[in-house]
């Protein structure tokens, strides 16, 4: 009977001590960077990481945060001529993707056009074959954006307003579909 | 002493082990494997360009773009074809969690296949895929069986064929620690959310909301009505960090305990959770942003203890009497 019992007691001291361990270490990874300055903070982080990591469990929430993204850009994908002109050969906007695959391909090209321009290359290989472009013709990823204005008057007109667009290059690749 | 200590280890034994209605859990289960059902159903098209080794993530440059250190995922080692099954594995275990058939073992192969897709195709991954893989953590540790499984609807549909009378039975329960897991978990969420948002001009000037609606990635609706809605942008961006910020007190207010003081939270949270629900289902509507709402709205189930149920009992039938009595009038 004692024995149960102290089964029970040390299972419930590890599940108490599992669940601080845990709350410590989430709460740790999402602290903002102005309270990891301390030094006994970012130690404390440096413990716990590898638990987060290792289960999954990293979790960034600046949602529409510190600002809404006010970059809004429609992509198109342009053919090189032999004449050496691109021409448009498929545009990706709102339209163009069907409905429940808007949201995953737009993060991926917000992702393109912020930090991962490396994959570009292979993200445009993956048209060559959807768009049947042959193989030794060069592609690239082009993004036409304009700024919404940040302030509230203008938003109220957004319709009437006349934003400039600009144009910028991500990437290109030579088609070698296998 | 002794009987300080003993007190001490009673309110600590209680913090964590309290026995509450295991209902909330079962319907984050059902709603869970709902949720990512829906959320896998997006990238249903794509499974092989977004996770296959030669698709929009060759596998020769996983190396260099994703971290290396404390990560796993099954894809890293599978060719193109199975990552396919693996991905239809994972949509039939996820109907056996929401089943409750087999539910620890289904939810563990889930998870380690869920986990395995989002290690792998991180650059696709929204808030929605976050909050969704933490809260099938927090399932795996928890007894999500304990209610609304295929074995208890079978156990009462034969009682009702073989014409006993079916009881309503005492709602199973389970100790508390894993809600107090998951409103930590949400806490987290909101608090830091509402803190980014709080360093950004745009929230406080009040336009944040109506540049997300006019947002060509997200708006589903016409310029023209998004002209017009702008209007209420500064309102519901003040009330959205509000109610971001209140959900700090559901874990500062009942501290007070501890020094003798009782604040209970119960109103609060089901006041957190509603407005959430409004906000949510607002963005839901509005925008094309994934599953973040739906994932919300998932973890809210977790929160509900018998308390939350005998209040939603109460909303209900006070809204029925109005449906029974309209303007209060009876016709005699």
């Amino acid at each position: 009977m004692r024995s149960v019992l102290n089964r029970k007691h040390c299972k419930e001291w590890a599940i108490v001590t599992f669940c601080l361990w845990h709350m410590t270490a989430i709460a740790l990874f999402v602290l903002p960077g102005d309270v990891l300055s301390d030094p006994v903070v970012a130690r404390a982080k440096a413990i716990t990481t590898p638990y987060v990591y290792s289960l999954t469990q990293w979790q960034y929430w600046n949602i529409f945060a510190p600002d809404p993204l006010q970059r809004s850009s429609t992509y198109r994908i342009d053919l090189l001529a032999e004449d050496g002109t691109w021409f448009p050969v498929h545009v990706i906007d709102y339209v163009s993707l069907p409905w429940n695959a808007r949201a995953k391909e737009f993060k991926i090209l917000e992702n393109l056009e912020e930090n991962w321009q490396g994959i570009v290359p292979s993200y445009l290989q993956t048209f060559c074959r959807t768009l049947s472009i042959p193989n030794g013709n060069r592609i690239r990823l082009m993004a036409v954006s304009f700024v919404l204005p940040a302030e509230l008057e203008p938003l109220k007109h957004a319709a009437a307003l006349e934003l400039p667009m600009t144009e910028r290059e991500l990437g290109s690749t030579i088609c070698n579909a296998p | 002493m002794r009987n300080l200590r003993a007190s001490i280890g009673k309110r600590i034994h209680r913090f964590w082990f309290r026995p509450v209605s295991a209902a909330g859990f079962g319907l984050m289960r059902i709603a869970f494997g709902v949720t990512t059902l829906i959320n896998l159903s997006m990238e249903a098209r794509n499974v092989e360009r977004y996770f296959g080794p030669s698709g929009i993530l060759p596998r020769d440059l996983v190396p260099s773009v994703l971290r290396q250190q404390w990560r796993f995922s099954l894809l890293d080692y599978v060719g193109a074809e199975t990552t396919g099954y693996l991905y239809l594995i994972l949509l039939a275990c996820l109907v056996f969690v929401i089943l409750g058939v087999g539910t620890r073992l289904m939810l563990l192969i889930s998870l380690v296949l869920l986990y395995s897709f989002h290690e792998y195709g991180i650059i696709l991954l929204d808030s929605g895929d976050s909050l969704l893989h933490l809260i099938g953590f927090i399932l795996l540790l928890s007894p999500c069986n304990r209610t609304f499984t295929l074995k208890n609807l079978e156990r009462k549909c034969q009682a009702i064929a073989a014409g006993k009378e079916v009881r309503p039975k005492k709602t199973p329960t389970m100790p508390i620690w894993p809600y107090r897991l998951l409103l930590w978990q949400m806490v987290l969420i909101y608090v830091s959310c509402a803190y980014a948002k709080m360093s950004g001009p745009t929230w406080f000037s009040g336009s944040a909301i109506a540049i997300a609606i006019h947002h060509g990635h997200f708006s589903r609706f016409p310029i023209a009505f998004t002209d017009w809605f702008t209007r209420f942008s500064p309102s519901i961006g003040y009330f959205t960090i509000f109610t971001q910020l209140g959900w700090a007190l559901l874990i500062i207010l009942p501290m007070f305990a501890w020094i003798g003081i009782r604040i209970p939270t119960g109103g609060l949270k089901r006041f957190l959770i509603f407005s959430g629900i409004i906000v949510h289902t607002g963005i839901l509507v509005m925008m094309d942003v994934g599953t973040f709402s739906l994932a919300v709205f998932t973890a809210y189930f977790g929160l509900l203890l018998e308390e939350d149920f005998e209040a939603i009992k109460k909303w209900r039938t006070w809204i029925h009497s109005f449906k029974q009595e309209p303007l209060g009038l009876t016709v005699k």
